[in-house]
C-alpha cells in the first residue's frame, strides 16, 4: 500500500481543520443559543403588514 | 394574501432542510472532480477564497430577505424593491426547469440502486448500457414516476411535517452514507494513491486566473442561491432568527460534504482501474458509467460490488432529492402566497406540469426524439438553466440589493437578529467582489454564446431602472417629506 505524500496530508488536514472547525465553531455558537424557537416564540409580537 | 402560513419547527430543521437543498448531486459528482482538475489541495485555497468573498455574503443577502420580510422570493424581492419583483419569478421559473431535469437524473440513481445488485451491465460493460440500453428504456420513466410521487407526498404535509421531517432523516443519513463509502474507500488496497491524486497541491496553478474562475463559478451552483430557494426557505423561519450563523453553518456542512465525498470517490477509482487517471471524470459519465464499473472490479466480488454500489447510488439519490423537495417548495410557497391559494392547489399544479416535463425529458430516449443522443434535451436544459441563467439572476439579485436596497442596510438586519455581528467588509464583498466575479463568469459565457447577451442587458436595464427610481423617490421624499406612492418600498418606518 502507498504512503499519502506529505503535501497531499497538508491538504486534508488543512481542508479539514477550516471547513469542519468552521462548522464545529458556528455549530457550538449556534448550540448556545438553542435550536429550538420557543423562547423566541414567547417573546413575539404581532406585527403590522407593510 | 394567504393567511395560514407555515413555519419550520426548531432552528435545526431549517438548518437541515437549507444543507439538504445546498448539497446535492454536485456535491457528489462535480466537487471533487473540480479539485482534481484546477491544482488538486492547492484548489482549496481559492475555493475557500470564493467561499468566503462571494458565496456566504451572497448567503446571507438571501436568508436575510427572507428571515426579515416572511414572505417568499418574489414577493420579498417586491415588499424591497417593487420593480425587481421579476428577479424572483425568474430564479423560481428557473428552478423549477433545474428541477425538471433533476428529477430525471434522480430518477436514474434510483433504478440503480436497485440495478447495483442485478448488474445488467455484466454482459456489455456501463457504457454501453447505459446510452444504449438504460436510457432507451423505459426504466428512466418509472424513475422520473417514482421521485415526483416522492416529493409530492413528502410536500404534501407542508414544511415542518413533510419538508422538515424528511430532512431530518434525509441529511444525517448521507453524512452516514458518505463517511462510510469514504473509510471503505481508504482502506481499499491502492485507496491511499487516490487520495494523493486528489489532494496533492499543485500551487502554481493558483497563479491561473481559470482555476480561481472555476472557484467562483462553483461557489454559486452549490449554496442553492439565485433559485429562489433560500429566501423561501428562511422565510419560513419565526420572525427575530438568526441570519449571519446559519449561513455559516450551511456553507460550512455543504463544502465540508463535497470535501469528504472526494474521499469517497477518487480511492474507489485507483483501486478499481490500473490506469485510473483515464477514467476520471465528472458529472453523468462518473457516475453512472465510470463508478459503477469502478465498483464492480474491486477486490470482494459481486456482494461488494453490490454493497458499494446499492449505497453510493442511495447516497446520490437521498442528496437530489433534498434538493429537488427545496426547488419545489421554491415554487410552490410563491403561487400559493401570490395567488392567495392553498398549498395543496399550488403544489398539484405545479407537481403535475412539473412531472410533465420531466417525463418529457425521461421519453427522449424510449421513444426516440433524437436517436443517438437521448440526453439532448436534457443537456440543452442544463446548458441554458444552470450555466447560463444562474449567474444572470445571482448578478441582478446582488447589484439591486448591493446597490439599490442598501449592502449597509441588509448587514444591518442580519446584525440584529445574528450570533455574531458581520462587518463593512460585508458591504464592499457585496458590492464590488461578488459582482466583478459573476459579471466576469458571465461575459465569457457570452463570448462562446453571443445570444445571451440580450437576456444579459435587459437584466442590466431593469437593474438601471430600479436604481434611478430609487433615487428619484428618495429625492422626491427629501424635498416634500413624504413617502413615494409607487415604486420601491424603503422602509423607512422600520
Amino acid at each position: 500500500m502507498a504512503a499519502i505524500e506529505t503535501s497531499a496530508l497538508i491538504m486534508a488536514i488543512l481542508g479539514f481543520v477550516v471547513l469542519f472547525g468552521g462548522l464545529g465553531v458556528a455549530l457550538y455558537v449556534a448550540l448556545a443559543g438553542g435550536f429550538g424557537y420557543e423562547e423566541e416564540e414567547a417573546e413575539e409580537e404581532p406585527t403590522e403588514p407593510v | 394574501m394567504a393567511q395560514d402560513r407555515e413555519e419550520w419547527g426548531t432552528r435545526i430543521g431549517f438548518i437541515l432542510a437549507a444543507t439538504g437543498s445546498a448539497i446535492g448531486l454536485g456535491n457528489i459528482w462535480r466537487f471533487p472532480y473540480q479539485v482534481y482538475a484546477n491544482g488538486g489541495g492547492a484548489f482549496l485555497l481559492p475555493y475557500l477564497a470564493a467561499l468566503l468573498l462571494a458565496g456566504i455574503p451572497v448567503l446571507i443577502i438571501e436568508i436575510a430577505l427572507g428571515a426579515d420580510t416572511q414572505l417568499t422570493t418574489p414577493l420579498a424581492i417586491r415588499k424591497k424593491i417593487k420593480e425587481s419583483e421579476f428577479i424572483g419569478w425568474w430564479a423560481v421559473l428557473n428552478g423549477f426547469i433545474v428541477n425538471a431535469y433533476y428529477v430525471v437524473i434522480l430518477g436514474w440513481a434510483m433504478m440503480f440502486i436497485f440495478f447495483s445488485f442485478t448488474q445488467p451491465w455484466a454482459g456489455t460493460g456501463t457504457n454501453e448500457y447505459f446510452f444504449n440500453s438504460f436510457l432507451v428504456s423505459w426504466f428512466p420513466v418509472i424513475g422520473v414516476v417514482a421521485i415526483w410521487a416522492i416529493n409530492y407526498g413528502i410536500l404534501w404535509f407542508g414544511v415542518s411535517d413533510g419538508l422538515e421531517r424528511a430532512n431530518k432523516l434525509l441529511v444525517p443519513a448521507i453524512w452516514i452514507l458518505v463517511i462510510v463509502l469514504a473509510i471503505r474507500g481508504l482502506t481499499l488496497p491502492g485507496g491511499i494513491e487516490g487520495l494523493n491524486f486528489y489532494l496533492e497541491p499543485q500551487f502554481d496553478q493558483i497563479l491561473n486566473a481559470d482555476v480561481w474562475i472555476s472557484a467562483f463559478g462553483q461557489i454559486y451552483f452549490t449554496l442553492s442561491v439565485a433559485l429562489g430557494i433560500m429566501i423561501t426557505y428562511a422565510s419560513y423561519q419565526p420572525e427575530g432568527q438568526d441570519i449571519s450563523n446559519n449561513a455559516f453553518i450551511i456553507a460550512f456542512a455543504n463544502t465540508g460534504f463535497a470535501f469528504l465525498a472526494g474521499f469517497a470517490i477518487f480511492p474507489v477509482l485507483f483501486a478499481a482501474f490500473q490506469n485510473p487517471t483515464e477514467a476520471v471524470t465528472d458529472g453523468i459519465g462518473l457516475s453512472f458509467v465510470v463508478l459503477p464499473e469502478a465498483f464492480a472490479k474491486l477486490p470482494g466480488g459481486d456482494l461488494t460490488a453490490a454493497t458499494l454500489g446499492g449505497l453510493f447510488f442511495l447516497m446520490l439519490t437521498m442528496a437530489g432529492l433534498s434538493s429537488s423537495l427545496s426547488l419545489l417548495e421554491a415554487a410552490v410557497g410563491p403561487f400559493h402566497e401570490k395567488l392567495d391559494i392553498s398549498r395543496h392547489k399550488a403544489l398539484n399544479t405545479l407537481a403535475g406540469l412539473g412531472a410533465i416535463f420531466s417525463l418529457g425529458i425521461a421519453l427522449e430516449g424510449p421513444l426516440g426524439f433524437s436517436p443517438g443522443t437521448p440526453l439532448q434535451m436534457l443537456t440543452i436544459l442544463d446548458t441554458s438553466s444552470a450555466t447560463f441563467t444562474l449567474p444572470m439572476i445571482a448578478f441582478g439579485e446582488t447589484l439591486i440589493f448591493a446597490w439599490v436596497y442598501g449592502a449597509d442596510r441588509i448587514r444591518e438586519t442580519a446584525n440584529e437578529v445574528s450570533d455574531f455581528h458581520i462587518g463593512v467588509w460585508f458591504d464592499w464583498l457585496v458590492r464590488i467582489v461578488v459582482p466583478v466575479a459573476l459579471g466576469y463568469s458571465i461575459l465569457r459565457n457570452a463570448v462562446d454564446q453571443p445570444g445571451l447577451i440580450a437576456p444579459f442587458l435587459i437584466m442590466l436595464s431593469a437593474v438601471v431602472a430600479s436604481l434611478v427610481k430609487e433615487r428619484r423617490d428618495v429625492v422626491t421624499e427629501e424635498v416634500t417629506g413624504t413617502e413615494p406612492t409607487d415604486g420601491p418600498v424603503t422602509e423607512g418606518g422600520e
